[in-house]
């Protein structure tokens, strides 16, 4: 017989048993959803650490003073500014001492209100609170200005369009920051170590926040005012597709002082978390030692944190991947426990159908057309189940997305999933068959 | 045509050893119109399982047309059973998802018949045999009658040499059983060889020889040549 032919007669038996064929097809496809929706989580889980962990952002060593890094413990009154050790852009000197470090750079976190948003009336804040509300874990407004300007000065809001948000975040960094995290100019320019120590403010824009900071979109040379200066915008960057999108970049204030001198002169608002990139991940700990021996030979022993971010973010992926690793697990039980009830139900289908058997051999099958016969049977019960289940991996991948947030399933690891699937239960669909072609013709024409 | 020498068959349910056949010698000639007689658990079925080449008997050699098949590969005995032979069996055994043609057509197809001179065919045999409003009605709707005519319709498929017929009028009333016997006695006449399963010694006599089993052995005396009816 063709296979066209074998095929119809697997339909006709499918469609003599449409119930059990039914609940064959529901399993199946169950089992292939999740299985391809697991996969399709894994590879993407995979993907992302992969991505992540390549970004510049990894590749880092964090520096911060001590009680910078323990403030989270003591608040900020018992502080007192000569008990303290300042970081500041002079430190990133320690760059030259490790040959491994490829960008040096300081960002700070900053919170900017603009215009008169968020000003006590009457002046400045009072002693110890920040005039601009302050930024989450970065350092203090400038309540305390730069020796030498007035600080009673008043200054007036720019003429012409004013923003359209009360606040912009963001970080005050040193020039190697933006080349560290390969960010490049759209629009106008981005900082020089020769901007740091000019004490005109200025910011660059990133990317979405510098379409939408005017109504026009045009914010290049215009001026915003916050903290009682005027900061002006000199640049807007290419898109990243990262938060730092919507952020803003002032220059952190150069300070050329450091060691002991440092920590006698300096006020908190220079202090400052110091960033060292490396080239290749392989060497953060060595440049790690490199820079432990400068600070501890500039500030002495423990008077400094030193972190790596790459290992927590080594430790969530590793973390995230045996999660996901349990959950691939499940899909694949779910599967095979689908594939082995379908292998059951198909056995089971066989040896009732043992006295049809014995008849095709009476009328000339060969072993091998029956198994092919059963085979075909199955592989249309797994066909439609494999149809089904991709409908599941689609659905799946599509709750994945609206409840966890988990887009970006590749469609190629869904494909390969539903493949991988189909495949199996196709292995496990050949056992039937071969059981139904084993049958001996006399004894199959005997059963009733 | 067909030579049989000290067949056996066997079966081992584990301890026990159970004899179907012993030593069964014996010919048929093309053209015969053979009857196997004898009670229930005689070996009737058996014998003609390994006549038909369903069953391998565990002992002896089977010649067709001077040929040993006993031991050919299960391709080469499909081959054999789906040109050379043409089953008809006392339960019909009909695919009930088949109409009446397609069952027909089905040993044309192992036959590498190409569908079209198929469906002429089978339409052809349902003719003769008086089925021709019954082309495609499925075996659930047809009397026991036509769905035997259907079957003899398949088993004549292939133009076989041998028809094998076990019981085929066991599960008929006596008018239809009795258009049955005269399908297989006329196609005999047409120089079909038939061998016929029965225990009814009417129809045993109706043959041109008669063999009969008792207990695996065939009886003595039983395999002369002359009437059914003689032996």
């Amino acid at each position: 017989m063709k296979t066209g032919e074998d095929i119809r007669m697997g339909l006709r038996w499918i469609k003599g048993r449409p119930v059990e064929t039914l609940l064959l097809i529901f399993g199946i496809s169950l089992g292939i959803g999740a299985t391809s929706a697991g996969i399709a989580l894994a590879g993407r889980t995979a993907a992302e650490a992969r991505e992540l962990l390549s970004s510049t952002q990894y590749r880092e060593i964090v520096v911060a003073a001590r009680e910078s890094a323990d403030d989270m413990e003591v608040p900020a009154m018992a502080r007192t500014e000569t008990e303290m050790i300042i970081l500041t852009t002079a430190d990133l000197a320690a760059a030259k001492e490790a040959q491994d470090v490829q960008y040096a750079y300081v960002a700070n976190r900053m919170d900017l209100r603009l215009g008169s948003f968020g000003m006590p009336e009457g002046g400045a804040p009072p002693e110890g609170m920040p005039a601009d509300g302050g930024g989450a874990g970065g350092p203090p407004a400038d309540f305390a200005p730069p020796e030498g300007e007035a600080a009673t000065e008043e200054v007036e809001l720019p003429e012409g369009p004013q923003p359209t948000v009360e606040q912009i975040m963001g970080f005050e960094v040193s020039p190697e920051f933006f080349s560290a995290q390969e960010m490049t100019a759209a629009q106008g320019s981005l900082f020089t170590t020769d901007d740091m120590t000019d004490s005109k403010p200025l910011l660059v824009l990133g990317s979405t926040l510098a379409q939408t900071l005017y109504e026009d979109g045009q914010p290049l040379g215009r001026q915003v005012l916050s903290r009682r200066q005027l900061y002006t915008i000199v640049g807007a960057l290419e898109p990243t597709g990262t938060a730092y999108d919507a952020m803003a970049f002032t220059t952190a204030t150069m300070v050329e002082l450091s060691g002991g001198e440092a920590r006698a002169r300096m006020f908190m608002r220079f202090d400052s978390t110091l960033h060292f990139t490396v080239a290749d991940a392989s060497r953060l700990e060595q440049a790690r030692a490199q820079l432990e021996s400068w600070f501890e030979g500039t500030y002495g022993a423990g008077s400094v944190v030193i972190s790596i971010p790459r290992y927590a973010a080594e430790s969530a992926r590793d973390r995230n991947g045996r999660l996901v690793t349990v959950i691939l697990l499940l899909a694949v039980s779910a599967l095979l426990i689908a594939a082995a009830n379908v292998m059951n139900i198909l056995g089971s289908r066989a040896m009732r159908k043992r006295r049809s058997v014995g008849i095709l051999k009476a009328l000339g099958a060969t072993r091998q057309g029956v198994f092919t016969l059963f085979f075909l049977e199955a592989l249309t019960i797994g066909a439609f189940g494999a149809v089904l289940g991709a409908g599941f991996s689609a659905l799946i991948s599509i709750l994945m997305k609206e409840t966890m947030g988990l887009g970006g399933i590749s469609p190629a690891f869904l494909a390969a999933g539903i493949a991988g699937a189909s495949i199996l239960v196709t292995a496990l669909d050949i056992i039937p068959a071969m059981q139904a072609a084993g049958v001996p013709a006399a004894e199959a024409i005997r059963y009733e | 045509m067909i030579k049989l020498s000290e067949i056996g068959k066997s079966y081992d349910l584990g301890a026990v050893k159970v004899t179907a056949l012993e030593k069964v010698s014996l010919e048929i000639g093309k053209g015969e119109y053979v009857a196997v007689m004898g009670p229930s658990g005689s070996g009737k079925s058996t014998f003609l399982n390994i006549l038909g080449i369903l069953e391998r008997p565990t002992d002896g050699t089977y010649e067709l047309e001077g040929y040993d098949i006993t031991r050919l590969p299960d391709k080469e005995q499909a081959r054999i059973r789906n040109k050379h032979f043409g089953f008809v069996f006392q339960s019909f055994n009909l695919f009930s998802e088949l109409s009446a043609m397609e069952n027909v057509m089905l040993p044309m197809g192992y036959a590498g018949i190409a569908y079209n001179a198929r469906k002429k065919r089978a339409a052809e045999l349902l003719d003769t045999l008086g089925l021709a409003d019954r082309l495609h009605h499925l075996p659930t709707m047809m009397s026991g009658g036509e769905q035997q005519r259907v079957a003899i319709a398949r088993a004549l498929a292939n133009e076989p040499d041998l028809i094998l017929a076990d019981e085929p009028t066991g599960n008929l009333p006596s008018e239809k059983g009795e258009q049955i016997l005269e399908i297989l006695e006329d196609l005999n006449r047409q120089g079909v060889t038939v061998v016929m399963v029965t225990h009814n010694d009417k129809q045993g006599k109706r043959a041109k020889r008669a063999i009969r089993l008792m207990d695996g052995k065939l009886k003595p005396g039983s395999n002369g040549d002359g009437n059914g009816g003689s032996a």
